[in-house]
């Protein structure tokens, strides 16, 4: 599942500046911190992220396939977090050894949305927020210009990968190759045939790639322009206001009130 | 038969008969407790019975794997007598390691994401064939395969919709898994007993303590901003990762080593062969 | 024709790793507005050659080189491609790895934001080439999702904006299918006769090369071993053909039918065998 790389749209996060949205995601984080031990709390930070996503054109039914797909995972945290809470406040369900007070409920709901909000934030500003610009980022907060330049091409190309490796995995299955039958051990050394054409592929193209940068004249000026720099406008202002009235609001909320 | 022989024979046997270990382990955990079998497995028993020992350990690790990774990437290489030029830190990148850099990242990322994992328990338990590659990619392209390791692992993290604070120390995790090997295995060629043997000890046994505790120890250090309670973290997550790095890197990454490694010489892509010749850029 | 743009003179090539020489004392010169075509079967040098032009052998490739070669007036084995900036643009044959961006327009801007050149120069060199090249349709999509033909008139769009003097292009359309092979030859035909650029192309569509080129030269072995305008190298069917080359079929159609005793020239264009088999075989 490809969910988190950028997608073309023309949507209110697309046309946002990276700072804008960066600066969200990191407000997002913070009241979900200081929501974490009032589920109730967190949820208005919650639905804002499910806001975000509808709004970035992504949908919100995504937020719901990533906490399906981490299912498992994630009842089992909160359950431990409620757990830890039990000898605490009003039971409200006791099932065995199971016991889920309405402190250990709160808790544990907060924690659930620790983990799932800044998770969704981040989907938000990957998908709609241009390798390019990511790059510029990266280089604004003093990341070396070639690491940055390694993470975009890197994201740039993985599309192109991904359906090589599919490729590859489909020739070999039609060739007899079944991956999903056997032990443990056997499953996993019939990956090798899908992994070394694709490493076999990586390293003709080591060359190629390498001889494109150079006639690109990547290195050769220390600095490097950036035509389509993100323009700070009114609209980011307004944006950013909004999001720090509304989740200060909610970490005010969450600590003193 | 000399005693290094020996030793490495030792250090492969051991390995395997650890992966094995993990393996029948946690299939008897599974059959003890099927609801919770990480009460029931050794290692998560281990995490968790020396938390602050292991809290302790981890916290060296994670200064001393943030130092090595930004001394590398700065230049330099920690050595018995100091620390050295590397010729491999960012700046001195060339077209070339800039493209290693770059496809490593992609490839590892994009196999991470498009190949199923070995599901063992739903949704917590895993292998993945994929991270036979990390120590693979540090042994044949150096400092920028690593970094590519450390970056595919982030886009792994990105594409598959779970980027968050914790990702931070998975980066440099997965940069440690491919340096450890790198920086400690002589011989990379698979093809003998010391390679092999040397590769057990550091690309399968290092690699996987150190990993496991690097990452585990951040997302315990960050658990006010991350959310993931103590026994998740070392009770789960750390077996998983510590699981599935040691059995992977020793059934697999051999099996690819000694594939790949003449491909990778062949190509002229092998980091001792080109920092020999020193290109120029 | 002009100047002098490519002078190469005993030039050697090997790459690292490797005893056998690549290249063998290759000699040749290529005037300004000229095109030529290199062919050969696989393994015989022509992608060499060109990475010793375009500066990348022996600085980002190891290999030894020996001999001189001037490109655009700088001596390549000297200065390498960094010395070749805004006077060489290379297009190699795999589409898949010359476009790493998510945008046309972040492809075509790529070179000239690499020199750090001002904002308005990049766009103004990204919208000079993509009226010429008539590329306004493709501007703001994702080349990651076009075609093996399209990336290729990318990847030399993307080239022609550091505005070289001279093109190389590495069997550009190997990898292609038919239609995308069809746009690029179209494009590059263009560029020679509309731009003037001195242009060498490794290729194997021998049809494509007679019509277009100025001159062809034959490689075999790490040697040049024909060379001259299409008519010439081509009308000797025999020798072509012994170093691995095709030669057009119309060649082969009458050196086939001299063989079997009919008196005719050897044509290397389907117009000049019309005009024989109109006007009398000589």
């Amino acid at each position: 599942m490809l969910s988190g790389i950028y997608v073309e749209g023309r949507s209110v996060f697309h046309s946002l500046d990276p700072r804008a949205k960066l600066l969200w995601v990191l407000l997002v984080l913070a009241a979900s911190i200081a929501a974490q031990f009032n589920g109730l709390k967190s949820l208005p930070v919650f639905v804002s992220t499910l806001v975000a996503l509808s709004l970035s054109g992504i949908g919100a039914g995504l937020a719901a396939l990533l906490i399906f797909n981490a299912s498992v995972f994630l009842l089992v945290t909160t359950l431990v977090w409620a757990g830890m809470y039990a000898a605490q406040g009003t039971p409200l369900i006791t099932i065995g050894f199971l016991r889920v007070t309405d402190v250990g409920l709160l808790v544990a709901s907060g924690k659930f949305f620790l983990i799932v909000n800044p998770i969704l934030a981040f989907v938000v500003f990957f998908t709609t927020t241009k390798p390019y610009h990511i790059s510029w980022t990266l280089e604004k907060a003093g990341v070396p210009s070639k690491l940055a330049f390694s993470f975009v091409i890197a994201l740039s190309l993985l599309p192109g990968v991904v359906r090589a490796v599919r490729d590859v995995t489909d020739v070999q299955k039609l060739r007899g190759l079944s991956l999903d039958k056997g032990s443990l051990f056997e499953r996993l050394r019939k990956h090798v045939p899908v992994i070394v054409p694709v490493i076999s592929r990586l390293l003709s193209d080591v060359w190629d790639l390498s001889m494109v940068l150079a006639s690109r004249c990547f290195g050769i000026s220390r600095r490097r322009t950036y035509v389509e720099e993100p323009r700070w406008t009114r609209r980011d202002t307004f944006f950013t206001f909004v999001s720090a009235a509304f989740y200060l609001g909610v970490i005010a909320w969450a600590l003193w009130l | 038969m000399p005693k290094a022989k020996t030793l490495d024979i030792v250090v492969v046997v051991v390995g395997l008969a650890i992966a094995a270990f993990i393996i029948y382990a946690f299939y008897e955990a599974l059959r003890i407790n099927p609801e919770n079998p990480f009460e029931a497995f050794v290692i998560s028993k281990a995490f968790l019975g020396a938390y602050f020992i292991v809290y302790a350990v981890g916290a060296v690790i994670w200064i001393l794997g943030t130092l090595v990774f930004l001394i590398e990437l700065a230049g330099y290489t920690p050595s018995l007598r100091g620390l050295r030029r590397s010729g491999m830190g960012v700046a001195h990148w060339s077209v070339i390691d800039l493209a290693l850099a770059a496809l490593s990242a992609a490839v590892y990322g994009a196999l991470l994401a498009a190949t199923a994992p070995l599901v063992i328990f739903p949704g917590f338990t895993w292998l993945r064939p994929a991270n036979s590659l990390a120590p693979l990619f540090g042994m044949f392209f150096g400092i920028p395969g690593c970094v590519g390791v450390a970056i595919g692992n982030l886009i792994a993290d990105i594409v598959g919709g779970y980027f968050g604070v914790g990702s931070i120390g998975g980066f440099v995790g997965n940069f440690l898994i491919a340096y450890l090997p790198y920086k400690f295995v002589r011989d990379h060629s698979f093809s003998t007993s010391t390679s092999l043997g040397e590769f057990y000890l550091w690309g399968v046994l290092a690699q996987a303590f150190v990993s496991a505790l690097y990452i585990c120890w951040w997302l315990d250090f960050m658990q006010w901003a991350v959310g993931l309670p103590v026994f998740v973290t070392w009770g789960i997550i750390a077996p998983v990762i510590l699981s599935n790095n040691i059995v992977v890197n020793a059934v697999l990454s051999p099996i690819l080593g000694r594939i790949l490694y003449p491909l990778v010489k062949g190509r002229g892509l092998y980091w001792k062969d080109r920092v020999r010749v020193g290109t120029a850029t | 024709m002009g100047s002098v743009a490519i002078a190469v003179r005993n030039l050697w090539a090997k790459y690292v790793g490797s005893e056998d020489w690549v290249l063998k004392g290759v000699n040749f010169e290529v005037r300004e507005g000229e095109m030529l075509v290199l062919m050969g079967p696989s393994g015989c040098g022509k992608s060499t050659l060109l990475k010793v032009l375009a500066g990348l052998l022996p600085w980002v490739i190891p290999g030894t080189v020996e001999g001189t070669a001037y490109v655009a007036g700088v001596d390549v084995l000297k200065a390498g491609y960094r010395g070749l900036v805004g006077k060489v643009g290379v297009v190699y044959q795999n589409p898949e790895v010359q476009v790493v961006t998510r945008s046309v327009f972040e492809e075509l801007a790529m070179a000239p934001e690499n020199l750090g050149l001002p904002k308005e120069e990049v766009r103004a060199r990204v919208e000079s080439i993509v009226k010429a090249l008539r590329l306004e349709d493709y501007l703001f999509k994702d080349p990651q999702s076009l075609s093996g033909g399209e990336k290729q008139l990318i990847a030399i769009a993307a080239v022609l904006t550091m505005k070289p003097k001279v093109l190389l292009l590495d069997e550009p359309t190997s990898m292609l299918d038919h239609f995308g092979t069809k746009l690029v030859l179209e494009l590059i035909t263009n560029l020679k006769r509309e731009y003037g650029l001195t242009i060498i192309a490794a290729e194997h569509r021998v049809e494509w090369a007679v019509e277009v080129a100025d001159r062809v030269a034959v490689m075999s072995d790490g040697v040049l071993v024909l060379e001259g305008t299409p008519s010439e190298v081509f009308s000797r069917v025999e020798e072509v053909q012994r170093y691995g080359v095709r030669p057009p079929g119309v060649s082969e159609v009458a050196y086939s039918l001299t063989r079997m005793g009919f008196d005719l020239r050897t044509p290397v264009r389907l117009s000049e065998m019309e005009e024989m088999l109109k006007g009398g075989s000589r």
